[in-house]
């Protein structure tokens, strides 16, 4: 098991190096720089601006000669290269949009406040989203079923903006029940925050958990049902087992696997924080940092936002083939 | 006495301290704040949350830019100078505004002498001295800071400074000088007669040379950062919020009535709406969407900024070589149509350039040009293209705005319907849209011009001059750029705005580089308790010159 997930880390070494090759490449290729904004400098402090950050050293390569000595004694001194240098030591540059601020003030500020949200849209998707499947899958054709499999349906198809709208104009406009946006104390962490932000809390997390709640009651749903069929099912029956030990030992269990391959990539993504709810609901998380960034074409910010992400999907797609082992044992690493 | 006379005795003593008590309380608790001497009564906790749309770039004087930056950074600081409602230039720290009668300004227009008040202090208490203003001016030509933004080039009128700024010089030789503790002394190389405007604006503030050292680039956090003006900075929470507080040491006279303003930021300007329509905040802009359901509303703020939007030609690009097709395409486009359907009314109709508001403006420039669809077709036969046949393709490239592409379609129609000529929209992502737009690489886009001072000396040289770096319009006219360098010297001021007067009535009603289309009114709601707010046409939010006349009323 150690050696496993050591393997699998060490792994992640090599992804991440070219995720980061590929999101360098694209952020420069992709026309206009961090200071083409509505007031544009004047030529000759922009020289200054650039020369200051670093900007005018070439990006991956000084020429392709590879040929030439020159080529390798240069490689060395590219935005690149420097960008690499400073990662591995820990100095993930700073952002122009926020002048001067470090990468991963920004990264750790954001992120806090994020993952609060993201764990408790995780704990509420997973949890209805378990509940529903499992109802459903138990009482197929019901009407129990169809009232489930509807508000699956639209879970999946309504946009989050516009149920984080609806949300918004229902509870603050017409019943003012909570508040509009915003979040009141984000320097604190997870639960600690919740005393003082449940009210700001509630509509985002609805907003964000109504998808993974339907797309999590589907697979569920599927799964359950096909394990239903099994014989040991049957025999589980005819064995004059209790409902409950049923439910709860036999088609749980069985049932499991592909709701965790699926809940890897939607911790992730919760966890990581959505652009749009952030946006909408004034939130100062990690998620709309990723869009911000690169309208403000802020490098150090895209960069950071992107290997966070590929961090966090790694680690999550990790623990899931761990939990693997533990529910089903005829799985070995 | 008795047992039971002594018990009875207690008891009433005791209801009558309780009632006695209870009266003390009720009289204790009646909130009686005075009224003023306007008679007006104030509200206990003098606090007012107005919206950002979002996370400022910095605080430091001589870098920001931004709208979100620099509305925060005049409550923290004060310069020498300062305007007043009509943005003529009034005292600050300085005891008076330097002129030739007084002797602060030398016979020659090449020396200014500040004698500043006794009683200049920073916030912490420390002395505010001329040194801080030196270190401070100095500091925008530094070419490791204010050489890299977007002012310092108003400024280089300084002896010096310019060379400083290049890389080439010393801050030694750039002449602002403290005299001592109350006396400045700046020198310029030529007669600036926009100086004092100029130092009322933000790069002009003074900051504390030990706490941006002990701190480096992290000097404007909250904590950190000392400023002299009515308030200081309590509390940045990145992206939810700033809050300033009255500063207990501001030597000013006018001392803010507000105690505490809370900044919020909040990106999406329907969700402030709600907002500000749910009670979380006192002041919000109105989204441009819902203009018309607000008109009548009392709690409405309208008030005109000095900015004029344009068709942006570009004049080396067919067919708008031609001053006879530009003029077409004004003439084909009805700017009051535009002001009442596309802006709901938050406009002017525009046909100068310089807009109202700003010394200089001259309501018969471009009024020629008035709109007429005839004559406009018959300007564009003159110029070659009889019923707008044989023009080269045209497009209009914009940026992905929701008002960009409201104005773009609204063009498109304009000159189908009045002049027979159709036009393509190219919607381009905002920082792509920016690097072509600077690199002229367009045949036709939306132009315009937002005020940084209010003088016509910042709406002309930089815009239209030849090879001037905002001249993205490509325009050229040699009369022109005599006239600029001819204004540029003039040391009388009725003559030098005669000079632009007559530069601006060539690039518009000769030339015609560019077509204004409308001067800009904004739009905000403000809470009926909030009172005492005094817009100016350089506000970045509104009243933001003035928060310090600021008061809420009891409510």
């Amino acid at each position: 098991m150690f050696l496993y997930t050591s393997r699998r880390l060490l792994g992640m070494i090599p992804v991440l190096f070219f995720i980061a090759v590929v999101t360098f490449a694209l952020m420069h290729a992709v026309p206009g720089g961090p200071w083409d904004r509505e007031k544009p400098l004047p030529p000759q402090a922009l020289a200054k601006v650039e020369a200051k950050y670093g900007l005018d050293k070439p990006v991956f390569a000084p020429s392709w000669r590879v040929w030439e000595p020159e080529f390798w004694r240069e490689l060395t001194d590219t935005q690149f290269a420097s960008y690499i240098a400073d990662a591995v030591r820990g100095d993930l540059g700073v952002s122009y949009r926020q002048l001067n601020r470090p990468v991963a003030d920004i990264l750790l500020d954001g992120i806090r406040i994020s993952a609060t949200l993201g764990l408790m849209a995780l704990v509420l998707s997973t949890s209805a989203g378990m509940v529903l499947g499992t109802l459903s899958a138990l009482r197929q054709n019901s009407w129990l079923d169809y009232i489930c499999v509807a508000f699956v349906t639209f879970g999946v198809c309504v946009p989050n903006f516009v149920l984080g709208l609806l949300l918004m104009v229902l509870f603050t406009v017409h019943l003012h029940w909570l508040p509009s946006s915003g979040w009141t104390d984000p320097t604190t962490f997870v639960f600690l925050s919740i005393p003082s932000n449940c009210k700001q809390m509630v509509m985002p997390v609805i907003a964000l958990s109504v998808f993974p709640t339907a797309y999590i009651a589907r697979v569920a749903r599927a799964s359950l049902l096909d394990v239903l069929q099994q014989d040991y099912m049957r025999t589980a029956r005819a064995k004059g087992l209790t409902q409950q030990v049923i439910v709860m030992r036999h088609m749980m269990r069985n049932g499991l696997i592909p709701i965790l391959t699926v809940l890897g990539p939607v911790a992730a993504s919760l966890v990581t924080g959505s652009f749009i709810i952030e946006h909408l609901f004034a939130i100062p998380g990690i998620g709309r940092q990723f869009v911000y960034s690169i309208f403000a074409r802020d490098y150090g910010v895209i960069m950071g936002t992107t290997l966070f992400y590929a961090v966090v999907v790694t680690v999550a797609n990790l623990i899931v083939d761990l939990t693997y082992v533990l529910v089903d044992p005829r799985i070995r690493s | 006495m008795p047992a039971s006379a002594r018990k009875a005795t207690f008891t009433l003593l005791g209801l009558a301290v309780l009632a006695f008590g209870t009266l003390l309380a009720a009289c204790g608790t009646g909130q009686t704040v005075p009224a003023t001497s306007t008679g007006e009564v104030l509200a206990e906790r003098q606090e007012i949350r107005i919206r950002t749309p979002g996370e400022p770039t910095t605080l430091d004087p001589q870098i920001a830019a931004f709208a979100n930056d620099v509305t925060i950074i005049k409550q923290l600081f004060r310069g020498l100078v300062w305007y007043d409602q009509d943005l003529g230039v009034v005292p600050a720290a300085a005891k008076e505004v330097p002129s030739k009668e007084n002797g602060g300004i030398s016979e020659d227009g090449l020396t200014y002498t500040f004698r500043l008040r006794d009683d200049l202090v920073w916030s912490d208490g420390e002395p505010l001295t001329a040194a801080d203003f030196e270190y401070s001016l100095k500091r925008l030509f530094d070419p490791q800071v204010g050489a890299q933004g977007y002012y310092y080039g108003f400024y280089t009128n300084i002896v010096g400074s310019e060379a400083y700024a290049a890389g080439q010089g010393s801050a030694e030789e750039v002449a602002v000088t403290a005299i001592d503790d109350t006396t400045l002394e700046i020198k310029l190389t030529r007669v600036q007669p926009t100086l004092l405007q100029l130092l009322a604006l933000w790069p002009a503030f003074p900051i504390r040379q030990d706490v941006v050292e002990k701190h480096g680039e992290a000097w404007i956090d909250a904590g950190k950062l000392i400023g002299n003006g009515p308030f200081v900075l309590k509390e940045w929470i990145h992206g939810d919020h700033i809050t300033v507080e009255a500063n207990a040491n501001y030597w000013g006279d006018d001392k803010p009535a507000l105690q505490r303003i809370v900044f919020q930021m909040i990106p999406d300007e329907s969700v402030a709406l709600i907002a500000y329509q749910n009670d979380e905040l006192d002041m919000t802009a109105v989204p441009s969407a819902d203009i018309t359901r607000f008109e009548r509303n009392p709690e409405l703020l309208k008030y005109a900024e000095l900015f004029t939007l344009a068709q942006g030609f570009n004049n080396t690009r067919e067919p708008f070589t031609d001053p006879l097709v530009r003029k077409a395409f004004k003439m084909a486009v009805d700017s009051q149509a535009y002001v009442d359907s596309v802006r709901q009314g938050a406009g002017l109709a525009a046909f100068s350039w310089i807009p109202p508001g700003v010394p200089g403006y001259n309501p018969d420039i471009g009024a020629d040009y008035a709109f007429d669809p005839e004559g406009a077709k018959e300007l564009l036969a003159q110029a070659g293209y009889p019923n707008s046949e044989g023009l080269p393709h045209i497009t209009i490239t914009i940026a992905d705005t929701q008002t960009g592409r409201l104005t773009a379609q609204f063009l498109q129609e304009q000159l189908r319907i009045n002049l027979g000529v159709n036009i393509d929209i190219e919607v381009l992502e905002s920082a792509t849209y920016q690097d072509r737009y600077l690199a002229s690489e367009f045949q036709f886009t939306l132009g315009g011009w937002g005020a940084d001072y209010a003088d016509p000396e910042n709406w002309l040289p930089q815009v239209f001059g030849t090879d001037a770096g905002l001249n993205q319009y490509r325009y050229s006219n040699p009369a022109v750029d005599d006239l600029f360098a001819q204004a540029a010297v003039e040391l009388d001021n009725g003559k030098r705005l005669e000079l632009y007067d007559q530069a601006q009535q060539i690039i518009i009603d000769d030339d015609m580089g560019t077509a204004p289309l409308c001067y800009s009114i904004r739009n905000w709601l403000v809470k009926p308790s909030v009172t005492g707010i005094v817009t100016t046409g350089l506000d970045s939010s509104p009243g933001d010159w003035f928060y310090t006349k600021v008061r809420i009323l009891a409510h």
